[in-house]
This record gives structure tokens, sequence and C-alpha cells, in this order.
């Protein structure tokens, strides 16, 4: 029944009934609005709910988190009633009339409406992120002076490859990161740390002294593993290191130093995850040994080491190897292709989109949990807990509502 | 009377001018939303419910994305533990992975199923023996080996015709490109090899023939890819094999036509345990002395040509490289000397 045919259905019914003079006001919602202002029967912090800022109610049937959802709403609504103070304040200054805005149907009206916009801003963005950012996020692809291919992903994810040479001793893969950013790096290949293992033991029918490295799987503590550039209990030789720093500043050569404590060991046959403390370019190397002055002269006291580390002799041209601390390195044989992906911490606003960034680490968060392997568990834990909160809650309340209700002895 | 009738008239009128009541009916649209404003909390209320419809919304929206996403994937680039990259798209996906050749059966950790359909290709070379490229290229020679791709090399050398049979696939070129379907449980996950482990990638049905390229390649069971180039892996089996048949040539050629003695070398050589504190060589050592000690005859040119024992001059025939592979469980001996990696390529329709 449409508005107008109420008006005739009442005029009908009120002047066939009565010979009374009927008047009938349509006032429109505006006209209403730009009327009476304030409502009287509301008064002080009643209007906001702000007081009681505590309030345990044990009659709730889950009283603690009421109170604490109370809480909560109050201290929000505080940020609010500052809000209206100011608004107060700019009608004073202007009017000269000190009224409380709070229950004032013009300014809510302005505010109701100012965030009904921003709501459905925000809906129309969010469906625009969803489509342009993630499902039809153009896939992109750039390669660095490196020679690195960088392939980007939706918020501020990308994936390079990188072909490494073993022989490099920390070789530039032109990746650059920022601080917060997380690196994610896998690696397929092998290669051999001794070149002349390979042509004497293979063309004598001897066994390799150490097998090929291969990213795939676990390495074996050796003997000198100490002695490469990382040096700390979990070092393996052959293991590929990572470096994050700045490319004017030195590469390390011993992680015992105080300025190379953040070399990183990865770990073969597994997704190593690295979250970067300081800017600066990603370098690579296979820990193997930097004949620094302290690695040569450990080596020339030590005849064992010495048999170990030079099977074929040559021990008198160790000394040349102070003017070429890299030479160990040359002698490895083989590439490793590395994957490496980097999830920004600083996502960048890719050209005209209006979705703020938000979004795309809200995504990446969904993402991230819905693609873990742990998620059902997680899930598990946050509905037993709930579970167990509410539980606790119901029956604290209750045993505090029975407590309440039990008769008092009379006392004489 | 007409004053009284003025008069009741006058009252009458007067009195029906008191009397006529009024009804004012006040209509006001959207009273509720009026009243909703004019109750802050109310409002409030409303604003943080609505808020949280949105978050809710956002969230519900993106699992509805990441949901079209997994059906079809645009531009999602995955990496397993092993380094292969994938690269999905809604109707296919691309992975490709660095093999470096001196490994045998590497593990790719590509998962495959039953009834997936593969295309394989591969770029990148491959030599088989790095002391004889190091050799000619001291000698400023060609080696007979090349440097090959995946499609292997047909070598047509007396020593390796002799020795194809031995290779992993007795039909295709040496150093072409295999791979096999292993179970999960017993895919490789170590560089060590063992009698154990050996075994179960000794199916020669699981073995595909890669070479230049396999186009719709069908898979017919779920597993992990693994893959090697063609060479012989030196098994318990292979080696007795090899041995005997080298063997064979070496009595035919040294005239000493006796089965008791290739009973007894054999014998020898079946006992030997791959326990290096128990290795008597001694006794084939004396077998060889006595029947084969001639320096008239070349025996690294013989047969199969094998190579001698690490650190042993005395003994050779008898005692060669297959005697130490068998001690030191040297399975991968022959894969050990290969350089060079090949990036594999695997296009697989969903």
């Amino acid at each position: 029944m449409g508005l107008n045919s109420l008006i005739d259905t009442i005029k009908r019914s009120i002047i066939t009934g009565t010979s009374a003079n009927v008047k009938i006001t349509d006032r429109s919602f505006f006209a209403e609005l730009l009327g009476e202002d304030n409502n009287p029967e509301i008064k002080g912090d009643e209007s906001l709910g702000i007081k009681p800022f505590w309030k345990y109610d044990s009659n709730k049937r889950f009283p603690f988190i009421t109170a604490v959802f109370r809480m909560t709403g109050s201290c929000f609504m505080c940020l609010v009633a500052v809000f209206y103070w100011i608004a107060s304040m700019i009608c004073w200054i202007f009017t000269g009339e000190r009224k409380s805005k709070r229950t004032s149907a013009r300014l809510n009206a302005i505010i109701f409406i100012s965030i009904i916009i921003i709501y459905i801003v925000l809906i129309v963005s969010m469906i625009a992120f969803l489509i342009n950012n993630v499902l039809l996020f153009p896939p992109n692809s750039a390669i660095n002076s490196k020679g690195a291919i960088t392939m980007e992903q939706p918020c501020g994810r990308e994936h390079t490859v990188f072909l490494f040479n073993t022989a490099i001793c920390w070789a530039n893969t032109g990746v650059e990161v920022l601080t917060g950013d997380i690196i994610e790096i896998t690696a397929s290949g092998s290669f051999y740390g001794r070149v002349t293992d390979l042509y004497h033991r293979n063309r004598d029918n001897e066994k390799l002294d150490f097998s090929w490295n291969n990213t795939a799987y676990p390495i074996k503590e050796g003997d000198f593993d100490t002695l490469c550039i990382y040096k700390k209990n979990d070092a393996r030789f052959g293991s590929i290191l990572c470096h994050i720093h700045s490319e004017s500043e030195e590469n390390c050569y011993d992680s015992k130093q105080d300025s190379c404590n953040h070399i990183i060991q990865l770990a073969n046959g597994k997704t190593n995850k690295i979250t970067v403390q300081s800017p600066g370019y990603l370098y690579v190397t296979v820990n193997d040994i930097y004949l620094t002055p302290e690695i040569l002269d450990t080596i020339k006291s030590d005849s064992d080491l010495q048999k170990e580390l030079l099977p074929y002799g040559h021990d008198q041209d160790l000394s040349k190897a102070c003017s070429a601390p890299s030479l160990w390195f040359n002698d490895n044989l083989g590439e490793i292709l590395l994957n490496i992906s980097v999830t920004r911490h600083v996502i960048k606003n890719e050209g005209a989109s209006i979705s703020p960034r938000i979004y795309s680490y809200l995504y990446r968060l969904i993402e991230q949990e819905a693609n873990s392997n742990d998620k059902w568990i997680h899930l598990a834990i946050a509905i037993g807990s709930i579970t167990l909160l509410l539980s606790a809650d119901y029956y604290c309340g209750r045993l505090i509502r029975r407590r309440k209700n039990r008769p008092r002895p009379n006392t004489p | 009377m007409e004053k009284e009738e003025a008069k009741n008239t006058a009252d009458n009128n007067s009195s029906t001018n008191q009397e006529t009541p009024k009804v004012e009916v006040l209509i006001v649209r959207h009273k509720q939303l009026f009243e909703t404003l004019k109750n802050p909390r109310m409002m409030w209320r409303v604003l943080i419910s609505l808020f949280f419809i949105i978050v809710v919304l956002f969230a519900g929206l993106v699992f509805v994305v990441l949901s079209i996403k997994s059906f079809y994937p645009y531009n999602a680039i995955q990496t397993n533990l092993y380094g292969a990259t994938i690269m999905k798209t809604e109707d296919k996906e691309v992975i490709y992975w660095l093999f470096n050749t001196a490994e045998l059966w590497a593990n790719s950790g590509i998962e495959v199923h039953e009834n997936d359909e593969l295309t394989i290709r591969a770029s990148g070379a491959s030599f088989t023996a790095i002391h004889h490229l190091v050799d000619h290229a001291e000698r400023n020679s060609l080696p007979s080996d090349k440097w090959v791709d995946t499609d292997g090399q047909n070598k047509t050398e007396h020593r390796d015709v002799l020795r194809a049979k031995y290779r992993i696939n007795n039909r295709c070129e040496e150093g072409k490109l295999l791979m096999q379907i292993v179970p999960p449980e017993n895919q490789k996950n170590s560089t060590e090899w063992s009698k154990n482990n050996i075994s179960l990638f000794d199916n020669k049905q699981n073995i595909e023939v890669i070479g230049k390229g396999r186009e719709k390649l069908k898979i017919k069971h779920d597993g992990i890819l693994h893959f090697a180039v063609n060479d012989i892996v030196l098994t318990d089996s292979t080696i007795k094999e090899m041995y005997e048949e080298n063997l064979d040539s070496i009595i035919e050629v040294s005239s000493q036509h006796t089965d008791s003695i290739k009973e007894k070398i054999m014998k020898l050589v079946r006992n030997i345990p791959s326990d290096t504190t128990h290795l008597d060589l001694a006794s084939l050592k004396k077998l060889n002395n006595d029947y084969f000690a001639t320096k008239s005859i070349d025996y690294s040119q013989i047969g199969l040509r094998l190579g001698k024992y690490p650190g042993e001059e005395n003994g050779y025939p008898l005692v060669n490289e297959l005697i130490y592979y068998k001690k030191e469980t040297y399975y991968d001996a022959w894969f050990m000397d290969n350089v060079g990696s090949f990036l594999i390529v695997i296009e697989r329709k969903k």
C-alpha cells in the first residue's frame, strides 16, 4: 500500500466518521531533520553508552565476554565523544550557544550519510582490487642487470630465477630487498668442490673424496666445515650462503666477524625463509674455504689438514694464495638454479589503482593462511579456544548467579 | 422569537464553533531512521555493524577469489623443495628444473599422477668423462666422446658396443636422458646409494626414454619424477655379468680354455664383500699371476677394456676396477665423471 493511498484511507476513515476538521501534515524526512534537532529524552553519557565503562552482569549468558565487548565499545565511543565535543565547540564559537551535539539529528545524519558513502567506496574498491590486482593481475616480467628474470605476482610478490655458477665467490643476484621483506629460496642443481678430484680420481677409477653437492639433499658433516666462510656450529662445506648488503659494501668472508654475522646458510632440500634486516642486494655463494691469512696459517700448521686439502701436493704453492684468496672457489664445477621469491613488506601502489594497500596485506594474510599446511590445526585451535572461553564464561556466570540467588540465613 | 432564534442560532453557532474538534494527522517519512539518528548510540551500533559486515564480505570475497584461482590459476608460480618451479595457467602447468648429469636418478620433487599427460623437453649439454676431456685438451686432440644434448651419442667403438647391453636402457644411446616415476615412499633423499635403495630403482618397466623430448607422455601411476642419463649402474649383478664377460674374453685371448679356472675366479669375485676389512685380493692376484701374467698381451685392450684397481699395480686383469666398485658399493661410479647440466622443462596439461 503506497503512502498516498494510506493518506486517502486515513482521510476517508476520519472524515466519514466525524465532523471534525482534519489536517494531514505530510512531512518529508529532510523537513523533519531540519526542524527539531536535539532529542531531549536522552541525556549525557547515556546517549553514547560510555557509562558504565565496565559492567559485569551475571544475568547475561556470557557475562565476562559481554562486559569485554561493552568495554571495547565504550573505548570506541570515547573517541566518538571527543568528536562530538569538538563539533559542539565549533558550534559555540560560531553561534554562542553551548549545546551538546550528540543527539543532534542533523549532525548525525551528516555523519551517517558520509560513512555510508565511505562504505560504498570501500566495497567498490575492494571488488576492483580483487578483480584487477588479483584475479586478472597481468604477468609482468623483467630482467635485471645481473641476468635474473623477475616475474611479478599479485600483492607485492616477486619470483626471480637466477643461474649461479659455483666458481663465483659472492655472486650478486641483482635482487634488491628492503627491511621487512621476506625472501624464500629454493635451488636445483649440483656442484663439485674440487675439479682436480674429478680428473684424477675418475682417471684412476677411484671413489671421489666427497659426493657431488646436490641442493636437494642434506650435507654430511665434514672435517673442514669450520674453515669455510660460514663457520658456525651447523656449518657445512658446500652449502649455499646468502648475504644482503649494499653494492658499495665489501663482501664478508668470515661469519665469526661482527660485521658478517648476518650471513645465512641455506638448508638443502627445504624452502629457506629469510626476513630482511637491512636493505641491500642479495648475494650468494657456496660455503667453501676462502684463503685468508689466518686460514692459510691453520692449514700450514696442520699436516693432516694439508694432506686432505692438498691431496695432489703443491702445498708450497699455498703461499701464493695470499694474493688470490678465492682460489679454491675457481675449482668448483657446477651451476645452481636459484628460485628467489620475495614478499615485499611495503607494497608499491600499482598505477592508477585506487585500492588501498591494506587490501594487499589482508589478501596476503588470508592467502598465506589458506595455503598453509597447518590451516586446519589453526582453525581447530581457534574454535577450541573460543568454545573453552565461552564455556568457562557461561559456567562462571552461572555460579555467580547461583550464589546471588541462594537464600540468606535469617539473622536473629 | 427572532431574537431567541437569533440568540438560539447564535448560541447554537457559538456552541458549534466551540465544540468542533480538530484532528491533525502528522506523517513523518522514515521515522525509524530519524529516531535512530536522534539516538547516537543506536546510530553508531548500526555503523559498526555495517563495518563488520564489510570486513566479513571482504574475507568471503577473498575466499571466493582463492577458490577461483585454484580452479583457474592465472600467472601463479610455485616452487617445490627441490628447486623445481611450477607456473600454472588455467589449462596447463609449465615446470622447469636443473638436472646435473653426474647424478644417478636425481630427485626433481615433481609429483605426477596417473593419467597425467606430460610434454618434456630439455636444453643443455653433457660430457661423459671429464678425465678424457682434460686429457684430450692437454694433448690438443679431439676426444672420442662429444658434448651431447639429451639425445645422447651412439658410440661405435668395440668396447662401447660390448658395454651397451649393461646400460640402464640397453637399446638407447649412451647419455640419453631417462626418466623414472618413483613412489613417494621410495624417492631418493640422499646422495648415497645402498643395496636396498638402488634395487628400488632397478625396475626397467618404470623407465621412460626422454631423449630429445617426449610429447603427450601418459603417466601410468602416481609418483615423483627422477632423472638420469643412460649409462651403466654398477650393481652387484651388473658387475658379475660384466666381469664374467670380460673374463671370457681374457681366457679366450690367453688360450686358457678351462672352465675350472673361470669357475674358481668367479667364485672369488662373487664372494667379494662390500667390506674393506675382509677383502682378500691375494687369491685373485695369485690366480692372475698363475694364468694371466704375460707381458705379450695388453689386457686393457681386451673385452670390455676395464681399468685397473686403484692403487694395485699387480693383479690386472683379474683385479680390476669392477672389483673395487663392488668392494666400495660404488654403484654410480660411471656417472660421477659426467659434467654438464640439463634444464628440463615439463608441460602438464590439466
